[in-house]
């Protein structure tokens, strides 16, 4: 794995580069003309005219990097959110409107993913 | 312990304390149309903690003004008569009952009345039904509780124990102690304050599942009534999702990102106006 993190960038091989990464350094070719711009998102069609000019590495901005107490907290805090659902939703029937309504907020709690 | 009877119940609201000239004076006022909104104003800056705090959620983002609204002519103007109406309804009603003492939770009770009345006025454009008139029927929809509360205390406490010792809804407890629940003995109330009938109307059938069919202000409030007790907002520990009307449920036909995006504007308005109107 030949990866290298700082200051928020990622230097990787350009086959491990994928669509939608973000450029975190302009990319030039020899002669020193941009090939493409910092911030930009990649394609498979950049990338493949990445290849074709010989291109080797790429500066990619990193992912966040997620805090593992703040993300054992969250996740500590959905779960506590999703028992009491069920203490709130106790005596609801699991066919019909009331559990519709506990399955939506379900997924609200989640993070609303529709 | 005898059981009161309707007639008695009916005898003791009569002797509860009298809501404030002003609210009687708006909520007979919904259906009409030819209200003198400048004597309306006036009355309301005669009591300062009502014109307060009604200006306080006037400039509150409940209503999203671009500019500051700074007195009660001000704002009847810029909100229009029913908002202003909801709004000093809602500050005057929620100061008129004096806490009593023998464990009845007062601020779980007007947190979730405030909860259910923010989600009844999110819900009503989804029913064509007046979103003001909704927030008013939220806010109310509970009153018997407080009749029962504040006037049958020893019973009250009763039907609290039987709730607790069964973990069953409040009106199953209500109708097993009593033999009538707080729906009733609200609608009684409403009655006796001459409220409007629709929000008589809704203040009787909130948990009547085979009375809301047709849609209107009563399922507006039974659905905000469980959407209100679904997110928790009332703060108690015992809070219990009440029995959901599928027939009426199915009304909304609401998707499920609008829905969500319902929620969080519940859930937001909700805990800036309990900061305004419950502190």
């Amino acid at each position: 794995m030949s990866a290298n993190t700082h200051g928020g960038s990622r230097e990787i091989a350009l086959e491990q580069a994928q669509e939608g990464m973000v450029l975190a350094q302009a990319l030039n070719d020899a002669g020193g003309a941009v090939l493409l711009a910092e911030g930009a998102t990649l394609t498979a069609a950049s990338l493949a005219a990445l290849r074709r000019r010989g291109v080797e590495r790429c500066s990619i901005v990193a992912e966040e990097a997620p805090d593992p107490a703040a993300w054992a907290h969250a996740e500590q805090e959905l779960a506590r959110r999703l028992e009491r659902l069920a203490v709130l939703f106790r005596t609801t029937p699991p066919e019909g409107s009331g559990a519709q309504l506990l399955g939506l907020l379900q997924r609200y709690r989640q993070g609303g993913q529709a | 312990m005898t059981r009161p009877s309707f007639e008695e119940l009916v005898r003791q609201i009569q002797e509860l304390p009298a809501l404030p000239a002003v609210v009687l004076e708006l909520m007979s006022s919904i259906d009409q149309e030819d209200t003198d909104v400048y004597v309306l104003g006036q009355k309301i800056e005669l009591d300062q903690a009502l014109a307060a705090k009604t200006l306080r959620i006037a400039n509150s983002s409940f209503y999203g003004m671009q500019s500051r609204v700074t007195s009660i002519p001000h704002a009847v103007s810029v909100l229009g008569f029913h908002s202003i109406r909801t709004l000093v309804t809602a500050c005057a009603l929620t100061g008129s009952f004096a806490p009593v003492s023998g464990g009845f939770d007062f601020q779980g009770f007007w947190r979730h009345s405030l909860a259910t009345a923010v989600a009844a006025r999110m819900l009503a454009p989804h029913l064509q039904v007046n979103p003001e008139t909704a927030f008013t029927a939220g806010l109310l929809h509970d009153l018997g509780t407080l009749v029962l509360a504040t006037r049958f205390s020893a019973e009250h406490a009763q039907i609290r124990g039987y709730r607790q010792a069964h973990d069953c809804q409040m009106f199953d407890a209500e109708l097993a102690i009593l033999g009538m629940d707080h729906a009733q003995v609200g609608s009684a109330l409403a009655a006796y304050w001459k409220f409007p009938v629709a929000i008589q109307q809704a203040v009787a059938d909130h948990h009547a599942l085979e009375r809301l069919d047709c849609g209107g202000l009563p399922l507006v409030v039974h659905v905000a009534n469980a959407v209100a007790h679904a997110l928790d907002l009332s703060g108690r520990d015992d809070a219990l999702v009440p029995p959901l009307s599928d027939a009426g449920w199915e009304r909304f036909a609401l998707s499920d990102a609008a829905w969500f995006a319902l929620f969080g504007q519940i859930e937001s308005t909700f805990d800036e106006m309990s900061r305004i109107i419950l502190a």
